[in-house]
């Protein structure tokens, strides 16, 4: 489904502080499964997670989804892409403060240039997927971690995307929360979806419904080959 | 030199298109020579990082450029009272050798220009960069004439004197010396050169509308409109300018920019260069409706682009049309052997 | 307008003058005015053109030159110099109108700045003094106005209406 070949990214390059985040990796990320990156802290994971999922090209290299070169690509195409195939999880929620959760999940679809009622209607939807429907008018400053969580997670899917990609997702969550997103992350596998998440939380990393560990350090990738 | 605020905008624009344009076509050498869009090797991501910068910094450069031509006749009609015998434009760019050069350089930029932007805006919706090389190809051709320009420019505002006396556009169009280009347009009979118009504009517009409707005959009507472009600037001296100025000797194509003549020249200018630029865009695309990547929107574009020279020398013609009507001017004597 | 002062002014007296003599003197004033009226010179229009090179006659006044046609038409001109051209080829610059349908021809003198009779004036050459259209012919209305002019500004010679020709407009033209 993903696949990376001789990706590398450099950061700063050709000045004292240069740094290189990720060194000739090669990957291949299977379609409809659980893929964990691990790995210590500067060891080049959300770097990877990001050339990924498009919001950052690589220094040299090339990244192919679903056999389409996309590493090249202009970036209004990119965008494109990246828009209507990936979801984003991150660690913090990140959701915007002063507007409302509805609005805060319905925000990514602006672009696509949806019917405003129609992608209320989904936005409620996804909203009771994940049981905070009750929550939808609330301002995102009363909802509480787990509730703020799954408000990030219903965002990530109002687009309907193949992919979701998830930066340390529990690393604010408390055991019973963790558990429950894990639960989540189930139900995107028996609905066909990609998942890509980086964690070195060992729940995450240890959990059944994982197929694949794949561990970073120094911004290479250890013992499996691709 | 003449220390006005339009000559100096003049300057600085063709200084920044210049140095823009040696600065693009630099690395537009390297693209031609290394571009590899397979490869996924650093020069290829940072040639391709590079393309990004580039065609959107010349994008601007030559919008720019395209501006150029007009300011640079409102400069020199803005300067005529600074000379002698000078009383529109026409006088200003005779005070030295350099004036006209530079306005036919600007002429044929504005036309280099305006297709490269075409080409551009073509590329820029193909996914894998399916114009690149052409793109940057034209950027090399057109780069010598950019910098020749600026020369000639620089030449011609730089060594402008206060003190000479200028022909006045009178002499410089009028139908009696032989010796000039001016005049020897101004000579062309009118009426004859009426029908040729006419006639010209009609072939014209039925081949364009052709083309928008069946999608034949594109190079035709880029060869046509590159045509009755000419036509159309003969036309301009040799008998609209008469029915504008009401005046039956006065042929200068510089006096319909003045205020009072309510800047119709400038309206004139701008639909037939328009039109002449959609025309040859649309010749330089049509090669590529194959092309895989483009395939969905190029025979679009081209339709646009057809849609919109058709239109522009429509405007053009009713507008000659309504000048010639509305004016005081009868055109039942020959005028001028 | 002077007219209409003296009319007050003879009536805000009626005590002081005799009343024949009020009736007098108006009619000596409606002569003045009846015939200076047919003299009058028809006033510049922004929209005027010279119809020789097409330049707008208002921003030159004191250049201006004219000629009145006897159907009343009339034409300004931004130099002598144009005029001299309109007339010796009236045909060419106004299809229609011949050199025997002109009813008078002036300038202006170019120290005092008022309209004079271009056939009784005198004309300098050659100076260093320029016209809108470049090298001109300078009008006077006298001879001696014309001299210091020539004196002061180095001209050649001095010109009266019979002596210009065509010939001479050209070499004007010619001049760097």
């Amino acid at each position: 489904m993903i696949e990376l070949v001789n990706v590398k990214k450099v950061f700063n390059a050709g000045n004292p502080s240069e740094f290189s985040a990720l060194n000739s990796v090669n990957l291949h990320i299977g379609e409809n499964k659980v893929t964990v990156l691990r790995g210590p802290s500067g060891s080049g994971k959300t770097t990877l997670l990001s050339i990924i999922g498009c919001m950052s090209r690589p220094t040299a290299g090339r990244v192919r989804l679903g056999g389409r070169e996309i590493s090249s690509l202009p970036e209004r195409f990119l965008t494109d892409i990246r828009r209507k195939t990936f979801g984003f999880i991150f660690q913090q929620p990140n959701l915007i403060k002063g507007i409302s959760v509805l609005e805060n999940v319905m925000l990514p679809a602006y672009p696509l240039g949806e019917p405003r009622s129609r992608l209320r209607e989904k936005a409620m939807q996804g909203l009771a997927e994940l049981n905070i429907s009750t929550k939808a008018a609330s301002k995102v400053e009363w909802l509480s971690g787990g509730e703020a969580q799954r408000a990030s997670i219903v965002r990530a899917l109002i687009n309907k995307p193949t992919i979701i990609i998830a930066d340390e997702p529990t690393a604010h969550l408390d055991t019973k929360l963790s558990q429950r997103f894990m639960e989540i992350i189930e139900k995107f596998k028996a609905e066909g979806k990609t998942v890509i998440i980086t964690s070195h939380d060992p729940l995450v990393c240890d959990s059944k419904m994982v197929d694949r560990v794949i561990n970073l350090r120094d911004g290479r990738i250890e013992g499996e080959p691709s | 030199m003449i220390l006005h605020p339009a000559v100096i905008a003049n300057l600085l624009a063709s200084y920044i298109a210049s140095f823009m344009v040696v600065y693009a076509a630099y690395y537009g050498a390297q693209i031609l020579r290394r571009w590899d869009i397979q490869s996924g090797a650093e020069l290829q991501l940072v040639l391709e990082r590079k393309t990004y910068l580039i065609s959107t910094l010349l994008t601007y450069v030559f919008g720019l450029q395209l501006l150029s031509l007009f300011l640079y006749v409102f400069t020199a009609d803005t300067l005529c009272p600074l000379f002698v015998g000078a009383m529109c434009a026409a006088g200003t760019l005779n005070v030295n050798g350099f004036g006209y050069p530079t306005l036919v350089l600007k002429m044929v930029n504005f036309l280099l220009a305006g297709l490269w932007l075409v080409l551009n805006h073509a590329d820029n919706q193909g996914y894998d960069y399916p114009l690149i090389k052409k793109k940057y190809l034209l950027l090399a051709f057109i780069a010598p004439f950019i910098i020749l320009e600026t020369i000639l420019e620089s030449a011609y505002f730089l060594d402008m004197q206060a003190d000479v006396i200028t022909s006045c556009c009178g002499s410089l169009f009028s139908s009696e010396r032989v010796t000039g280009l001016g005049s020897e347009i101004a000579s062309l009979p009118a009426k004859p050169m009426i029908w040729v118009f006419y006639i010209a504009m009609s072939i014209t517009l039925a081949c364009g509308v052709f083309f928008y409707r069946k999608g034949k005959g594109g190079y035709l009507y880029a060869a046509l409109s590159v045509l009755m472009f000419v036509i159309s600037l003969v036309s301009i001296v040799s008998f609209i300018s008469l029915y504008i100025y009401e005046l039956p000797t006065h042929h200068c194509p510089f006096c319909i920019i003045m205020q009072e003549y309510h800047y119709i020249g400038y309206l004139l200018y701008i639909l037939l260069f328009g039109a002449v630029v959609s025309g040859i865009g649309i010749g330089a695309l049509i090669p590529f409706r194959q092309v895989e990547s483009l395939h969905s929107m190029l025979s679009g574009f081209i339709g646009k682009l057809a849609l919109a020279s058709v239109v522009l020398y429509a405007a053009f013609t009713v507008l000659v049309t309504y000048e010639i009507i509305s004016s005081n001017l009868v055109m039942t004597y020959e005028v001028a052997s | 307008m002077k007219w209409h002062l003296n009319k007050r002014h003879a009536l805000s007296n009626p005590l002081s003058y005799n009343k024949s003599l009020n009736w007098l003197l108006l009619l000596v004033l409606i002569f003045w005015v009846g015939s200076s009226h047919g003299e009058d010179p028809p006033s510049i229009k922004k929209t005027d053109r010279c119809p020789v090179c097409g330049m707008f006659v208002y921003k030159y006044p004191k250049w201006v030159a004219q000629i009145v046609f006897k159907d009343s038409s009339h034409y300004f001109y931004d130099g002598a110099k144009d005029m001299f051209k309109h007339y010796f080829n009236v045909p060419k610059y106004t299809p229609g109108k011949a050199a025997e349908g002109i009813k008078g021809v002036y300038v202006t003198d170019y120290y005092e700045v008022e309209l004079v009779e271009a056939k009784s004036a005198y004309y300098v050459i050659g100076s260093d003094v320029l016209g809108p259209m470049g090298h001109e012919l300078l009008p006077f209305k006298d001879q001696e106005s014309a001299q210091e002019f020539l004196e002061d500004h180095k001209g050649k010679s001095i010109l009266r209406f019979p002596d210009v020709t065509p010939a001479i407009i050209e070499s004007l033209d010619r001049r760097k």
